[in-house]
């Protein structure tokens, strides 16, 4: 068995060499001006598909609907036009963008206002959290889904916060979305039947 | 917008940078947080985002993530469809008795309860509370926690748990 490993492992290595070789040919290969001219036109288009579907989307009744409006919009035109994804710096820029608005939410206010409630309020979150990931584990199981990507279907976040943190971890973004979109519109169907009963 | 939530978007700007820099997997997203909390909490700044702040973030991070979503993997989704909402309920249900839980051990409402421990985004149920006036703070500090929570320990669970594979058993592509 290990000396099957380490035979497989000495292919690999020897297989680097064409690897480099073939990433230098791509990274060489320069694009001709019309494809470069075609990317730039793909990436307008895309940002202008995000801020009309963010528009129409925050018009629309969908929870955090700007989100899957951009969402939807850039998806579809990336997929009709030249393929340009977006640069590191910019992605990266709107993630920090997204953790800057969650973590502008925390305010001393409410931080003495829980006091020393913070351990019970600690405690039920790690139990929402476990049961959320123990949703994940079956979910992975079930459907034949990678864990990781169950396992962050079914973590109790936010959904923007969430589908960035599946971006930038390697997963299954598509499958992650899908669920919180259907647990937020669970949610908020809940909320509205147990406050119409509770608040009377 | 206050000069206080003007600095925590350079604080969170700066954590997430220093993240990138260091190449911290997973990070950004926890530096952005620390960052732009830190600064909240050090000059005691209470002012909420507005909503034109609130949805030009979302605009972005749904472009960014738009632009790697493939059309054609949406026909995945069906055993979401299929096994999400049972799941879902069991789920709904555990938050809603950890609620009653807390409600009880904090001395408040059975709605203020609820509303900490329901698993919905933390705008929208803070949001509701303010609404209805009943607990708010104390909904805000559950999510936040649990937001903290989920992007300081569950970001380090899952490299702990889930590495990426090791260079060599990456199989070549030809």
């Amino acid at each position: 068995m290990m000396e099957f490993r380490l035979r497989e492992r000495r292919v690999h290595v020897q297989q680097w060499p064409e690897k480099l070789a073939e990433r230098i040919r791509a990274v060489s290969v320069r694009p001709t001006r019309s494809v470069r001219i075609a990317r730039h036109r793909s990436l307008l288009l895309q940002g202008f598909a995000a801020v009309c579907g963010g528009l129409v989307g925050y018009a629309s009744p969908i929870p955090a609907g700007a989100f899957f409006g951009s969402m939807a919009g850039v998806a579809v035109v990336a997929s009709q036009t030249e393929p340009a994804p977006f640069p590191s710096w910019l992605r990266d820029l709107a993630r920090m963008l997204t953790g800057t608005a969650a973590g502008a939410l925390v305010s001393r206010n409410v931080i003495v206002e829980l006091g020393w409630a913070l351990a019970w309020g600690a405690f039920a979150n790690m139990v929402i959290i476990g049961i959320g990931l123990f949703c994940g584990y079956l979910f992975a199981k079930w459907s034949g889904i990678d864990r990781p990507t169950a396992m962050l279907a079914f973590s109790p976040g936010g959904i923007v916060e969430i589908a960035t943190l599946a971006d930038e971890s390697d997963v299954q973004s598509h499958i992650v979305i899908a669920v919180h979109l259907i647990r937020r519109l669970l949610t908020l169907a809940v909320l509205v039947l147990l406050l119409s009963a509770l608040v009377e | 917008m206050s000069v206080s939530l003007a600095l925590a978007f350079v604080g969170g700007i700066a954590g997430g940078a220093i993240a990138r820099f260091y190449r911290i997997p997973g990070g950004i997203l926890l530096g952005s947080v620390l960052g732009a909390a830190a600064v909240q909490l050090a000059l005691g700044g209470e002012e909420s985002l507005s909503v034109a702040v609130r949805v030009s973030v979302q605009i972005a991070i749904g472009a960014v993530i738009g632009a790697s979503l493939k059309l054609d993997s949406l026909s995945g989704l069906k055993q979401v469809v299929l096994f999400t909402p049972p799941l879902l309920i069991l789920m709904f249900g555990v938050a809603g008795f950890s609620g009653i839980l807390l409600a009880a051990v904090l001395g408040v409402s059975v709605i203020t309860g609820l509303l900490a421990t329901i698993p919905g985004g933390a705008s929208d149920i803070i949001a509701i509370a303010l609404d209805i006036g009943d607990g708010a703070s104390i909904v805000a500090a559950v999510h936040l926690l649990r937001l903290l929570i989920i992007y300081g320990v569950l970001t380090t669970f899952f490299r702990k748990a889930f590495p990426p594979a090791p260079v060599d058993e990456i199989t070549p592509q030809v």
